[in-house]
C-alpha cells in the first residue's frame, strides 16, 4: 500500500475515508496517493480521491502546486493540473460545498508562492471556478431622445437599434414604431422593427397595425407582411391573404406560401386554384406541406380540368400533388387517363400509377403489365403492381404474382415483380426460366432479396465472365447480408475474390470480409495486401479481423500481414489513416507471444519453484481480480482504495524470491510483504515490507531514505537507485534469512541488513507508546518477528507488471 | 470591442458611421429605377475570416453572379497568401486581404462576414459584424459559451442582421450513417406513431462518429511561433497559454479554450436535426448527465455518454466512440415504435402512412434568399444557439464530471454556480463581448 511518511509533516489528519486503511495518512501521502492515480477514470474514484484531497485542503492544494514546474522539455505537470481542476470541480458540487474554503485558501496561498505566470494562471483561473455566479449586467437601453434622432438619420442597423431600443424602453408606443417602419422603403428597417415588435408584445398585438391598411402598403411591404401573417399562423386573416393571391407578382408569391402555412379549406381551394399558373410551382409547394384533407378537393379540380382539356399542366401539378401525398381516391381518374387517346395523359398517368395501387388493383394492374409493350410502361407498371401487393404477406404476394403470370401472355414482364416477393418459389420459378434461356430471369434474380438467389448468381457468373461486373457485386452483398456462418461466409467471400477482377470488385470483397472475425478470414485478406488494386481494403481487412477475432492467429502470420498492412496505411498520407497504424501498433503489441518463464539450470539444481510462469496464478490467493495474468505478466490493475493485495499460497520462513518488475506509468508504487498475514499491512502487521516504488517520479521528489525503492519500508533504508526507462523491465532478488534481509535489484545489492539490530531489539515502543525511538519511522512494528507468513505483492493503482517469479524454500534453515 | 454603446453612437454621429452605409443598398438604387425600394442588390458580396481549412474548402471558397468574394482574413500569413493566390487562379480577382478581422468587417464593400475560424472567436465576431450592419454565414459551432450565444441573440436582434449557422442536415442530406434524410423522421414523429416521448441515440452504432482524435494533448511542450503566424491574435480573447502547434490550425479543437473536442465539433451537426423532428426548436433539456474519465483543465479528452433529458422525458443520448450500446441499436425510440438507421421502422408498412402525410413546413434554405427577403434562415441565430446550447451544456457537465440541471427559460444551470460561470467566461483583455 501506499505509505509515503514524512516527519517533516506531523499534521495528523483524520481520514477515515478507507475502512481497510485505518492509519493516519499525512498529507503528503494523501496527495501521492491520488497523484498516482490521476486521472480518475470513473465518477466513483474520482469522488474517493477528490473527498482525500478536499479532505486534507488547504494543505494539500498546496502541496499540488508546488510539484508544477514551467513547462517545458520533459514536464509533465498533467497529474497536477487533473488534481487542481478535480478538486475544484469536487468542491463546486454543492453536495461538496463545505471544503470550498478551504480549496480556495489552498489555491490563493499556492498561486501567491507560484512564479510561474502559467501555472499561476491556471491557479487563478480554478480560484475563479469557486467564486459565485453573477449574471452580466444588460446593457442599459438607448436614451428615448437620442434612440429618435438616430431613427431619423441613422444608417440601416443604427435605425434597427434606435427602434429596438424605442420599442423596449416605451412597449406601449412599439405599434406606432411598427406603423411608421411600414412606410419606410427600408426592407431591413421594416423587417427588423416587425420582428423585435413581434417579440416584445406578441403577435397577436400586430395583426392590426399590420393588416389594417393593407391595400395601402406597396408591394414589397405587402410581402414582409404576407410572410409575417405565415410564419406566425395568423388565420383570423385569411380573406386578406388569400385575396391577395390575385394581386400577382411577389404579392402573390408571398401569399401563396403565407396561405400554405396558416391553412384552412378557403387557402386549399384558392392554391388548387393556382396550380397550372404561373405561380403553380409555388401553390404545389404549398400544397404538398398543407396541412388537413384535401384529397377531395384535389380529385374534383382533376377531373374538372380534365373535362374541360383547356389546361394540360394544371393536370400535371394536380397529378404531381396526388402523387406526392398518395391520394388513392383518385386511382379511378388516374385509369381514366391511362385509358385515353391523349398520349401524354396517358404516359402521365402510366408514370404516376404506383403511388395510387392498393390491393384491389391486382388483377387490373396485371393484366395492363402483360399487355405493355414499351419499356418505360413495362417498368411503371412493374412499380404498380409490386405497389399493389406489397402490404401482403410474401406468400399471398407469390400466389398473386404467380397466379397472374399463369394466364399471361409475357410472363417475363412479371419477373421483376415476382422477384420483389423475395419468397424461395419466386427464386425457383426464376431459376428455371433462367435455365431455359431467359436473360430477364437472371436479371430479376439479381434483384431477389433472398439468399437462394445467390448461388445462382455466382454460377451465372462463373458461366459468363461477361457477367461479373453485373451479378457479383450483388452476390458480394447478399453473402454480407444474409449468411451468419463465419467460415462459410468467408468460402463465399473467397470465391467471389476469386472472380473479382476489378478495383471496386475486390474491395467489395474484402469490405465484406473484414466483417469476418476469424483466423482464415484474416489470411484470405492477407493475400491482397500485395495487390495494388485491393491492397488498402485488404490492409484495413487485415487490421478489422484482426482487433476483432477471438481466434488465435499464428504470430507470424499476424506480425507480416499486419506490417505490410500499417505500410499501406502510412502510404496514403491521410489523418484517419495514421489511426489505423497506431492501431496496428497496439494490436501488434498485444498479441506479442510469450514463452513461459523457466527456472534456470542452477536455479532448478538449488531447488528454485515457480510461483509465476506467465500462465497462471494458480499458486496464489487474494486479489485475483486486480492481479490478472496478461500475456505472461501479472497486471497490476486494482483500483484505488482497495485491498488489493495478493498471496502465495504458501507460507514461508528463510526463502530467496526473484521476480522481474515493469514500471507502465511513472510514480508506480507497489511492496513485497514478508511474512505476513492474510489482510494485514504488511508494512507493520509483516515482518515488513520491500517497498516497490518508481521514486523517480517528479511527484517523490522530497522522499525519505527508508521509503524508497528496495527499502525494508521505514526501518533499513535502501541505496537510490535510477529507474530503468518505464516499460522497460528489471529483476530484484530478496533473500532473507533469520533477522536478515538482503535485496538486490539489477545485480546490485541494495540492502543487507538485520532488522532486529536496525531497531535494536524493539519493534515495539517501550511502555506501550505509539512513537517508537527505534525505528527510522518512529512507528511501531508488530508483526517484525514474524518467524513465518506468506509472501504478498500489496499495492493499488494500475501500472505495475511482474513475471518471472520463482522462491528457493530455505525452510528452518538458520 | 470594448467600445462603450455611447462611444460608438457618438462615432457614428461624427461620421464614421457613413462608413458603414450598406453598399447593397447604393447598388440597389442604381441597378433598377422602376420601384422606389430595389432589392439589396442582385449581386451580394461576402468576406470570410479564416481561410484555413473550412474556410478554402470548396464548399466555401466560391465566388459566382449571386454573391462575390470580395475579402479574405487570417492571421496565419501563409493561409491568406494561398487564399490570395487561388482567388486569383479561381476568380481572376485580387481579394482584398486583411490580418485584422475587424477590418473585415468594416469593409464597406462586404455584406456578408463568413465567420470560419476556431469557435472561441465566433461570438466574437458574429456581434461586431452585427453591430456594422452585416448580415452573417457562421460556421458551426455558433460559440464557445452559452452566453456569448445569447450575445449574438440579441446582437442580431437588435440590429436587423441575418444570420446563418452552417451545418445543413436539418433541411438537406441524409446525414452520415443514419443513411436518412430528416424529413421522414420529422413526418414520422409529428404522426405520433412513436408515442411520447422519444429518445434518441446518437452513436457508432446508429451511425454517426464522434472523432475523438479531436483530443488534446497534455504536457505539451512550449515551442516557438512560426513567424507567419499571429499567435496572439490567433488566441484573441483566450487565454495566452505556451505556443505548441497542436493547439492552433485543425488540432485546436481538442482544447477547452477552444472549443470541445469531438463533441464541439461535430455535436451540432448532430444534434440540431434533432432538436427540429423533435419540434424542440426552442426548447431546451432540463438535465444533462456525463459519464466520463476525468477532464484535464486544458485538454479535452474522450468520455463515455452524454445523456440529455428534456422536461416532457424525451432524450438525447449520446454515445462515444467504443462505448457503444451493443447489438442493434434504434437511432430513434418511442414505446411505440423504434427506428434504426436507414429508416428501418419496427411499424409494418410506415412509409405508407408517411408517404400520405403533408410534407413539413416549407422552410428558407437559400441564404442569399434569406438576405434578400430579410426572412430568417431555416438555422438561425435561434434555432441554432438552441442546438449549439445543448453542445455547451455537454462541455459544461463534462468538464465538471457531474450532473447539471438546466432551466431553459433563464439559460442558466440551477443552484451551480460553478457551472454558470462556465456559461459566461471572461474574455482576455482588451477583448470583451
Amino acid at each position: 500500500m501506499k505509505k509515503i511518511y514524512s516527519i517533516l509533516i506531523l499534521l495528523a489528519l483524520s481520514v477515515s475515508m478507507y475502512a481497510q486503511d485505518a492509519r493516519q495518512r499525512t498529507v503528503q501521502t494523501i496527495v501521492a496517493d491520488v497523484l498516482a492515480a490521476m486521472p480518475a477514470q470513473n465518477s466513483s474514484d474520482f469522488a474517493t480521491q477528490m473527498g482525500d484531497l478536499a479532505a486534507a485542503a488547504p494543505q494539500s492544494v498546496v502541496e499540488v502546486a508546488k510539484l508544477m514546474k514551467p513547462a517545458g522539455t520533459g514536464v509533465k505537470n498533467a497529474i497536477y493540473e487533473y488534481a487542481l481542476q478535480g478538486l475544484v470541480s469536487y468542491v463546486n458540487d454543492p453536495a461538496h460545498a463545505a471544503k470550498k474554503a478551504d480549496v480556495l485558501k489552498g489555491l490563493q496561498d499556492a498561486a501567491a508562492a507560484c512564479s510561474d505566470t502559467y501555472n499561476k494562471q491556471l491557479l487563478t483561473s480554478l480560484q475563479r471556478m469557486l467564486g459565485d455566479y453573477v449574471a452580466p449586467e444588460s446593457e442599459a437601453l438607448m436614451p428615448v431622445k437620442e434612440a429618435k434622432s438616430l431613427l431619423k438619420s441613422g444608417a440601416t442597423h443604427e435605425k434597427c437599434l434606435a427602434a429596438w431600443s424605442l420599442m423596449n424602453a416605451q412597449p406601449e408606443k412599439a405599434i406606432k414604431t411598427v406603423a411608421s417602419a411600414l412606410k419606410s422603403d427600408d426592407k431591413i428597417f421594416r423587417n427588423s422593427v416587425i420582428g423585435n415588435a413581434t417579440k416584445i408584445l406578441g403577435a397577436s398585438a400586430l395583426v392590426p397595425v399590420l393588416t389594417g391598411k393593407f391595400k395601402k402598403l406597396a408591394p414589397d411591404t405587402k410581402v414582409d407582411v404576407l410572410n409575417w401573417l405565415g410564419n406566425n399562423k395568423i388565420s383570423s386573416v385569411s380573406n386578406l391573404v388569400n385575396s391577395a393571391i390575385g394581386e400577382g407578382g411577389d404579392v402573390a408569391k408571398a401569399a401563396i406560401a403565407a396561405a400554405g402555412k396558416i391553412g384552412g379549406s378557403a387557402a386549399a381551394k384558392a392554391l388548387i386554384g393556382q396550380l397550372g399558373g404561373d405561380l403553380g410551382q409555388d401553390a404545389l409547394t404549398a400544397l404538398k406541406s398543407f396541412k388537413g384533407d384535401i384529397k377531395d378537393d384535389v380529385a374534383a379540380a382533376l377531373t374538372e380540368k380534365l373535362a374541360s382539356g383547356s389546361n394540360s399542366s394544371a393536370v400535371k401539378d394536380l397529378m404531381s400533388l396526388a402523387s406526392a401525398r398518395k391520394m388513392k381516391n383518385v386511382a379511378p381518374i388516374v385509369y381514366s387517363m391511362i385509358g385515353s387517346s391523349d398520349k401524354d395523359l396517358s404516359s402521365m398517368a402510366t408514370k404516376a400509377l404506383a403511388n395510387f395501387t392498393g390491393v384491389n388493383d391486382v388483377a387490373k394492374v396485371g393484366g395492363l403489365l402483360d399487355a405493355a409493350k414499351d419499356a418505360a410502361s413495362v417498368a411503371s407498371y412493374q412499380d404498380a403492381l409490386k405497389a399493389a401487393v406489397h402490404t401482403l404477406a410474401p406468400a399471398e404476394q407469390y400466389s398473386k404474382i404467380s397466379g397472374l403470370m399463369k394466364a399471361a401472355k409475357n410472363v417475363a414482364n412479371f419477373y421483376p415483380v415476382l422477384a420483389s416477393t423475395g419468397t424461395d418459389e419466386a427464386v425457383a420459378d426464376l431459376e428455371k426460366a433462367w435455365n431455359g434461356g431467359s436473360a430477364s430471369a437472371l436479371d430479376a434474380l439479381a434483384a431477389v432479396d433472398n439468399f437462394k438467389a445467390a448461388p445462382i448468381l455466382l454460377k451465372a457468373a462463373k458461366q459468363n465472365s461477361s457477367k461479373i461486373a453485373s451479378l457479383l457485386p450483388r452476390y458480394i452483398s447478399m453473402v454480407d447480408q444474409f449468411e451468419t456462418n463465419p467460415e462459410k461466409k468467408r468460402a463465399n467471400l473467397g470465391e467471389a475474390l476469386g472472380l473479382a477482377n476489378t478495383k471496386d470488385l475486390k474491395t467489395k470483397a474484402l469490405g465484406a470480409l473484414a466483417g469476418v472475425p476469424t483466423m482464415k478470414a484474416f489470411l484470405l485478406a492477407g493475400k491482397y495486401l500485395g495487390d495494388k488494386d485491393a491492397s488498402y481494403a485488404a490492409a484495413n481487412a487485415v487490421k478489422n479481423i484482426a482487433s476483432k477475432t477471438k481466434e488465435e492467429i499464428n504470430y507470424t502470420d499476424l506480425k507480416n500481414y499486419l506490417t505490410k498492412a500499417a505500410d499501406v496505411f502510412k502510404g496514403t498520407g491521410n489523418a484517419d489513416d495514421g489511426y489505423a497504424v497506431s492501431e496496428i501498433d497496439q494490436l501488434l503489441e498485444a498479441a506479442e507471444p510469450f514463452t513461459p518463464s523457466q527456472l534456470t539450470a542452477e536455479e532448478k539444481k538449488q531447488g528454485f519453484e515457480m510461483l509465476f510462469d506467465g500462465t497462471n496464478l494458480d499458486k496464489w490467493q487474494g486479489d485475483l481480480e486486480g492481479y490478472i495474468p496478461v500475456n505472461g505478466t501479472i497486471y497490476v490493475s486494482a483500483n484505488y482504495g482497495s485491498t488489493g493485495n495478493l498471496y502465495t499460497k504458501k507460507e514461508y520462513r528463510n526463502f530467496v524470491y526473484r521476480f522481474e518488475f515493469c514500471f507502465l506509468r511513472e510514480g508506480v508504487n507497489n511492496g513485497v510483504g514478508i511474512r505476513t498475514p492474510m489482510g494485514v499491512d504488511a508494512a507493520y502487521d509483516a515482518m515488513c515490507e520491500v517497498q516497490i516504488l518508481d521514486h523517480d517520479a517528479p511527484m517523490y521528489a522530497n522522499l525519505r531514505e527508508y521509503q524508497v525503492h528496495g527499502s525494508v519500508y521505514g526501518v533499513i533504508p535502501a541505496k537510490r537507485i535510477k529507474h530503468k526507462p518505464l516499460g522497460e523491465w528489471s529483476t530484484e532478488e530478496i533473500r532473507v534469512e533469520g533477522d536478515r534481509i538482503k535485496v538486490t535489484v539489477n545485480g546490485e545489492v541494495i540492502v543487507d541488513g538485520n532488522i532486529r539490530t536496525a531497531c535494536k531489539g524493539h519493534n515495539m515502543a517501550p511502555a506501550g507508546s505509539d512513537t517508537n525511538p527505534y525505528t527510522v519511522d518512529h512507528r511501531n512494528h508488530p508483526g517484525m518477528f514474524n518467524k513465518k507468513g506468506y509472501i504478498s505483492f500489496c499495492g493499488h493503482g494500475e501500472g505495475l507488471k511482474i513475471r518471472n517469479v520463482r522462491i528457493l524454500d530455505l525452510g528452518d534453515k538458520k | 470591442m470594448a467600445q462603450s454603446r455611447r462611444d460608438f453612437i457618438k462615432k457614428a454621429g461624427l461620421g464614421i458611421g457613413a462608413l458603414t452605409i450598406l453598399p447593397r443598398e447604393v447598388f440597389g438604387k442604381m441597378g433598377d429605377s422602376s420601384s422606389k425600394f430595389v432589392a439589396p442588390s442582385d449581386q451580394m458580396t461576402r468576406g470570410i475570416i479564416g481561410v484555413g481549412g473550412i474556410g478554402m474548402s470548396n464548399l466555401h471558397f466560391v465566388s459566382d453572379e449571386r454573391c462575390r468574394l470580395v475579402a479574405v482574413c487570417d492571421v496565419d500569413q501563409k493561409h491568406l497568401d494561398n487564399a490570395l493566390q487561388k482567388g486569383e487562379e479561381r476568380f481572376g480577382t485580387k481579394l482584398q486581404s486583411y490580418h485584422d478581422w475587424r477590418d473585415l468587417v468594416h469593409d464597406p464593400n462586404v455584406d456578408i462576414v463568413h465567420i470560419a475560424t476556431p469557435s472561441h472567436w465566433h461570438g466574437l465576431m458574429a456581434v461586431e459584424a452585427a453591430k456594422t450592419g452585416k448580415d452573417i454565414f457562421c460556421e458551426k459551432p455558433m460559440t464557445r459559451t452559452i452566453g456569448e450565444g445569447q450575445k449574438v441573440v440579441e446582437a442580431v436582434n437588435k440590429y436587423g442582421s441575418i444570420f446563418r449557422l452552417d451545418t445543413w442536415f436539418r433541411f438537406k442530406d441524409t446525414f452520415y450513417g443514419l443513411g436518412t434524410t430528416v424529413e421522414p423522421l420529422k413526418k414520422l414523429v409529428d404522426s405520433g406513431l412513436l408515442g411520447w416521448p422519444l429518445t434518441v441515440r446518437i452513436s457508432g452504432a446508429t451511425g454517426f462518429a464522434w472523432k475523438f482524435y479531436w483530443t488534446g494533448r497534455e504536457n505539451l511542450e512550449p515551442q516557438p511561433v512560426p513567424k507567419e503566424l499571429d499567435y496572439d491574435m490567433w488566441l484573441g480573447p483566450a487565454p495566452v497559454k505556451p505556443y505548441h502547434p497542436h493547439r492552433v490550425h485543425q488540432s485546436f479543437r481538442g482544447y477547452w479554450d477552444y472549443e470541445s473536442g469531438g463533441l464541439g465539433d461535430m455535436g451540432q451537426h448532430y444534434i440540431d436535426p434533432v432538436q427540429y423532428f423533435l419540434g424542440k426548436d426552442n426548447d431546451l433539456p432540463v438535465k444533462v448527465e456525463v459519464d466520463a474519465p476525468q477532464q484535464h483543465p486544458d485538454a479535452v479528452g474522450i468520455w463515455r455518454s452524454i445523456t440529455y433529458t428534456y422536461a416532457d422525458g424525451c432524450k438525447i443520448i449520446l454515445e462515444g466512440e467504443g462505448f457503444e450500446s451493443p447489438g442493434k441499436v434504434p437511432y430513434l425510440e418511442g414505446p411505440n415504435g423504434k427506428v434504426y438507421k436507414g429508416f428501418e421502422c419496427t411499424i409494418p408498412n410506415v412509409m405508407d402512412v408517411i408517404n400520405e402525410l403533408p410534407d413539413p413546413e416549407p422552410r428558407q434554405v437559400d441564404f442569399l434568399d434569406c438576405v434578400k427577403n430579410r426572412q430568417k434562415f431555416a438555422l438561425n441565430e435561434e434555432n441554432g444557439h438552441h442546438s449549439c446550447t445543448i453542445v455547451n451544456m455537454g462541455s459544461c457537465a463534462l468538464r465538471l464530471g457531474r450532473t447539471l440541471h438546466f432551466d431553459p427559460d433563464k439559460q442558466l444551470f440551477i443552484n451551480d454556480d460553478a457551472a454558470n460561470l462556465l456559461i459566461n467566461q471572461p474574455m482576455r483583455a482588451p477583448w470583451s463581448i
